[in-house]
Formats: C-alpha cells, structure tokens, sequence
C-alpha cells in the first residue's frame, strides 16, 4: 500500500476509534483522564524522535500495566474489576499505538521519498554499494567519454575479462574480488568498471596510450596475486582501443 | 497453601518488572545510534568456519565471508571435521582461488561435536583474535570490523558479539517464530543487559574473542554442547566483557521443520542443563558480573519453568474445580501482564528491526500459546536423555542441525 494512502486510512481509524473510545469505551469519569495521557502522547510524539517515543510508547504501556496489577494488590480487586482495567489498558494501548504510528508516518513521509529517489538514482547507475556500473550505464557513460575523448585526440582502451574458465563453484566470488580490486587500482576519476554479463565485466581507461594500459594492467594483476591464487589464463581479455587511432587491435 | 501462592505471585510479579525493565533498556540500546572509533591499527583475524557435511551451504557461507571489509589480515579455516558430502570438493576449490582460505582436515576424535573442532583450529592458528561463523552463516560486509571496533575500545573487552538474523525467516511459520525469537532473546534481551549491567554472552556464531584471553582461561570444554554459553562463564570470571554489537549482522539458516528444530534445542538444553550442574556445584559462578549469568540461567531453566508449569497446572485445576483460594488474589492481571510484557516484546523487536507485517503480528499473538509451551516438553526431553547418558556414563552424541 502507499505511504500516502496508509497515512489516510490511519487517520480515519484513529479518529474513529478515538470517538468510540470517548463516547462508548470508558465511563464519563475516565474520560477526562484519558483525554489528557492522549494529548501528552501527542505532544511527547511530536518533539521526539522515532526511536525515543518508541522507547516512551513502551515504557508507559508496561509500566501503566505494572501499576494496575499493583493497584490490583492493594485493593485486592475482584475479577469484575480486573476485566474492565484490562479491558480499558487494551483499548488505551490501541489508541496511543495509532496515535504513534500516524505521528511517525507522517514525519517519515518526506524522510523516505527523500531515500527513495537518492536510492533509485543510484540503483540506475550503479551494481549496489560496490559502485560498478551496469551494462546500460557503462555504455552510456563510455558513449559520451568516446566522443570527448576523440574531439580532445586522447586515446583510451576498452579491456573486457571473461571468467568462463574459472571453476563455475568459485565464479561468484572471484567475480566479486576481481570487480572489487579493479575498482581499486584504477582511477576512480576517470576510469570506469561495468558489469557486462555474469561472467564477464569491462573496465574503460580514460587517456592513456599503449604503455599507460599495461602499467596500468600489470598493477592490477600485482594485486590479484597478492590476494589469489588466479592464473592469468583462468581470465580470457579482449582490449580494444578507443578514441584517436580506435579499432586499432593491441596485443595484451 | 495461600501462602505459598503469595509467595510465587510476588515473585512472579517482580519477574515481569525485571523484564519490562530489560525490553526498553533493549529497544533504547538497540536503537541508540553506535557511533564507532575507527581503530588505528586493525588487528588480524582467523576466522573459524568448523565444518561437517555442510556441501548445501558452504559455498554461499564462503562468498559472504569474502566479501568481508575489514582494514587488517583476515585467515579463514574452513574445519572439516571429516564431511562424507561435497564440502571439501567445494572448499578447495575456494582455497585454489583464494590465498587466505585454509581447508583444514579436523583429525577424528571423541568427543565429536564444535569445541573439540574450534580448539583444534586455535591450535593451527596464531592470529591476535578469532572470529567463529557456522557453516550456514551469511555475515555482512561490516560485521567484522564493527565488532572489532567494539572490543579494541572497550576496557577489559574479551571480544564482541554480534547479532543473528534468520535467512529463512519467511519460508514457513516456524521459522517467522524462530526468527521472532532471536529477535528478542538473542538480541533485544542481550542488549538490555548489556546496557543494565555491562554483560554479554556469546552466540556461537558471529562473535569476536580475543586470543589472550583464551590462553588465560583455557580452550573450549568440549563436553559442554553449549561450548559459548560455557566460555562466556569462564570468561566472565577472568574479567572479560563482551559488547554487543546489533549493527554487526550474520543472517542464518533455521530449522525448517519442527523435529530438526526439537533435536537442536534438544542438544543446546542439554548444554544448558551442563552448565546448570556446573552452577549448582560451585560457588564460583556466584561472584562478580559472573553471578549475572548464573542469575540469568536458573531464571530461564529453573524459576520459568516451574512457574509455566505451576501456572499451567492452576489453570487447569482451577477449570476442573479441583482449586479454590480464600484469599483474593489478581490472578486476571497477572497473567493479562505476563502475556503483554511477552507480547511486547516481541512486537517491539519487529518493530526495531522493521520486520512488522500482518502475519508476523498474528504469529506474535500466538506464540505464547503455541511455541513458547513447546519449551516444557524440549526441557523434559532433554532431562530425560542427559540423566539417562549421566546413568550409563556414556558422553552425550553431538546431533548436528540438518541443513536446507
């Protein structure tokens, strides 16, 4: 259900249940206080935060209960009167529940749609928090650097990784380190890591000739051999260059 | 006999207080924002992964502990202990791949079960802290380093505990009870005792110990099924404590079905009813913040269980006729407040953990009267086959959780 049709529903409820409570639930002597502990709640929920006037809804729900059982003690209350307390307590907790969640609903309306939007933004554009780029999104991105790259006359290079050789049980994994550690190694600036397919990703290096790529490539495998045990046939790699000179086949 | 009644009430009574009492410093603890030192120098870690049979799970297990950040060394062992399935084909084609992964065979040795396991991996190690995850675990990428953060900064920290999450949480209603339980009495209870009175126990899974404290005090006792609970006493005694860290999340596997459920209980009651002869026997687990968790044990396996069964009993006799008191006592409120401090609380840790739905509301309504009585017949059980094994000398079997 949307947020905003909840909160609807929420405020018919609590306004309905609020008149029943007065005029039908409690006898006329009970009304006065009753309205006072609601007006309180309402005060107390508007000033604290989510997690304090959680914190307060509970504590006064237990403790309101912990004193009517030792009311129940000192006067040694008959069953009839044990009903009708507890019958009140769940009726008064039912109130001040919605009054709770009508209050937060509405202050944590804005909150989420500001979430929201931050979190779909980024889910366009990128694979989760570890920042690669989908395949759309790379594309995209490389799209407009090509063009930049050309109108400048730099050079870049394209290097696609494919892991259909590596043991199917470990792919996964390997998958995960090695996007990790190309989001490492290269230059978060300028340099872009997308997800291709689920056995393939591809790294874009922004203005750099032949010699800057295998630097570049061989400081990427220095750090997949510190932590892996990868052999460099295990990775099958196509590069292509792009921008001035593109096409241009290069032997990695 | 009025008296005596009295007597159980007012005891009763201040229970439900004490636990009121522990369900908002909980839901306060565990909301309260944890704001985290970094730590300078991040110590290094081996990571304990005892394994037996686990082919259905290890795989995943060892993805989500890769993909761990924490700034320092991490060493993962993967114990087998001797798994007849494909958990070491799986293993070792992850140590094939990975420098920090260690397939270790586990020697065959009695008595079987995870603290003859995990000692055998402190043996082989040598880092300044272990971490342990079960086989079927799933941790979060921040879970080590934020435990770690716990237990650097604080004074006298033994290690930290983190917090268990249920991975099957929504596949059947048995396992949205479970979830519900761990929910509370793994975490908003270990919360609320934690801020009340600075103690933590540790869960078997997802928790940090400091190795020096382990060669002060001694490795695992390997008779004790409930090896953690076991260790959190000793550890206690030497002065250690345990901060608990709700934000350092490992989602599980929970039982699926309701016999595999009674033989894991079955083996962690027994563990308990270990610990309770310990207690029982020694006046060293009545000092200090060691006296806490004796408390905490003869509460939970001795004081509820009589009062659930007595309370069962009255309500049974008083239906057939069989009781009638003279005095005037609340017995409506009493057992109206018992059922909305255990409501509460499990309504409380949906709503902290932002699990609320319809369905999991209903479930909460019904657990009292449902999976909260099986812990009678669990705790008989349980008594039946520890004093049996105790009268025939014979080493209570490990019964390992089948997995899904």
């Amino acid at each position: 259900m949307k947020q905003s049709k909840k909160v609807g529903w929420l405020h018919m409820a609590l306004s309905l249940f609020f008149l029943l409570t007065i005029f039908y639930v409690l006898p006329r002597n009970k009304v006065f206080i009753f309205a006072v502990q609601y007006i309180l709640a309402m005060l107390f929920f508007s000033f604290l935060s989510h997690r304090q006037g959680f914190v307060l809804l509970i504590a006064y729900i237990l403790m309101s209960a912990m004193a009517h059982l030792i009311r129940a003690w000192m006067y040694q209350w008959e069953t009839a009167i044990q009903l009708e307390v507890i019958w009140q307590h769940m009726v008064m907790i039912l109130n001040l529940a919605m009054l709770y969640a009508f209050v937060y609903l509405i202050k944590e309306l804005e909150k989420d749609n500001k979430n929201l939007k931050k979190q779909v933004d980024q889910l366009m554009q990128y694979i989760g928090p570890s920042k690669v780029l989908t395949k759309q999104e790379f594309e995209e991105r490389k799209n407009l650097l090509a063009k930049a790259m050309e109108r400048r006359g730099e050079r870049g290079y394209e290097i696609y990784f494919s892991l259909e050789k590596v043991n199917f049980r470990v792919r996964e994994a390997v998958f995960e380190k090695l996007t990790a550690l190309a989001m490492e190694t290269f230059r978060h600036e300028y340099d872009l890591v997308g997800k291709w397919d689920d056995i393939s990703f591809v790294v874009l290096l922004q203005n750099t000739d032949e010699n800057g790529m295998k630097a570049a490539m061989d400081r990427y495998f220095s750090k997949i051999h510190q932590s892996m045990h990868l052999k460099e046939e295990e990775i099958s790699m196509d590069v292509k260059a792009i921008g001035e000179g593109k096409g241009q086949a290069v032997v990695p | 006999m009025n008296g005596v009644f009295v007597m159980i009430s007012s005891i009763f009574c201040m229970i439900l207080l004490y636990y009121s009492l522990l369900t908002i410093s909980g839901v306060y603890y565990r909301g309260k924002h944890q704001n985290r030192e970094t730590l300078h120098h991040y110590p290094n870690v081996d990571i304990f992964i005892p394994a037996c049979n686990e082919g259905k799970v290890i795989g995943k297990t060892l993805e989500a502990v890769l993909k761990l950040k924490y700034p320092g060394n991490v060493h993962i062992y993967v114990l087998n202990d001797n798994s007849q399935d494909n958990t070491g084909e799986i293993v070792e084609a992850f140590r094939e791949k990975f420098k920090n992964i260690y397939h270790v065979q586990v020697p065959a040795g009695e008595p079987k079960g995870k603290a003859r396991v995990l000692n055998y991996g402190l043996e082989i190690s040598a880092s300044e802290y272990f971490m342990v995850y079960d086989a079927d675990n799933q941790p979060e990428p921040e879970s080590l380093k934020l435990l770690m953060e716990a237990a650097e900064t604080t004074v006298n920290g033994a290690g930290a505990v983190g917090y268990v999450r249920t991975l099957n949480e929504k596949k059947n209603w048995l396992t949205r009870m479970i979830s519900l339980e761990f929910q509370v009495f793994q975490l908003l209870m270990q919360s609320g005792r934690w801020l009340l009175f600075q103690t933590g126990s540790l869960t078997g899974t997802n928790m940090l110990v400091k190795r020096s404290f382990i060669e002060k005090i001694g490795k695992y006792d390997v008779y004790a099924l409930a090896e953690d609970a076991e260790m959190t006493l000793r550890i206690t005694k030497a002065g250690g404590l345990l901060p608990i860290v709700p934000q350092a999340v490992t989602w599980e596997q929970e039982p699926e079905k309701l016999k595999v459920l009674i033989k894991q209980r079955t083996r962690w009651l027994q563990g308990n009813l270990y610990l309770l002869e310990k207690m029982f026997t020694s006046f060293e687990y009545y000092k200090g913040k060691t006296l806490i968790h004796t408390l905490q044990q003869i509460l939970v396996y001795v004081v509820f269980l009589v009062f659930l069964m007595v309370s069962d009993f009255w309500f049974i006799a008083g239906i057939l006729g069989y009781v009638k008191l003279s005095l005037q006592m609340p017995m409506l409120l009493i057992w109206y407040v018992s059922y909305l401090v255990y409501t509460v609380q499990l309504f409380s840790a949906q709503a902290v953990e932002k699990t609320i739905s319809p369905l999991n509301m209903f479930i909460g309504f019904i657990l009292y009267f449902t999976y909260a009585q099986l812990f009678i017949f669990l705790f008989f059980r349980s008594l039946f086959y520890y004093v049996k094994a105790k009268r025939k000398n014979t080493i209570i079997p490990w019964e390992k959780t089948i997995r899904f």
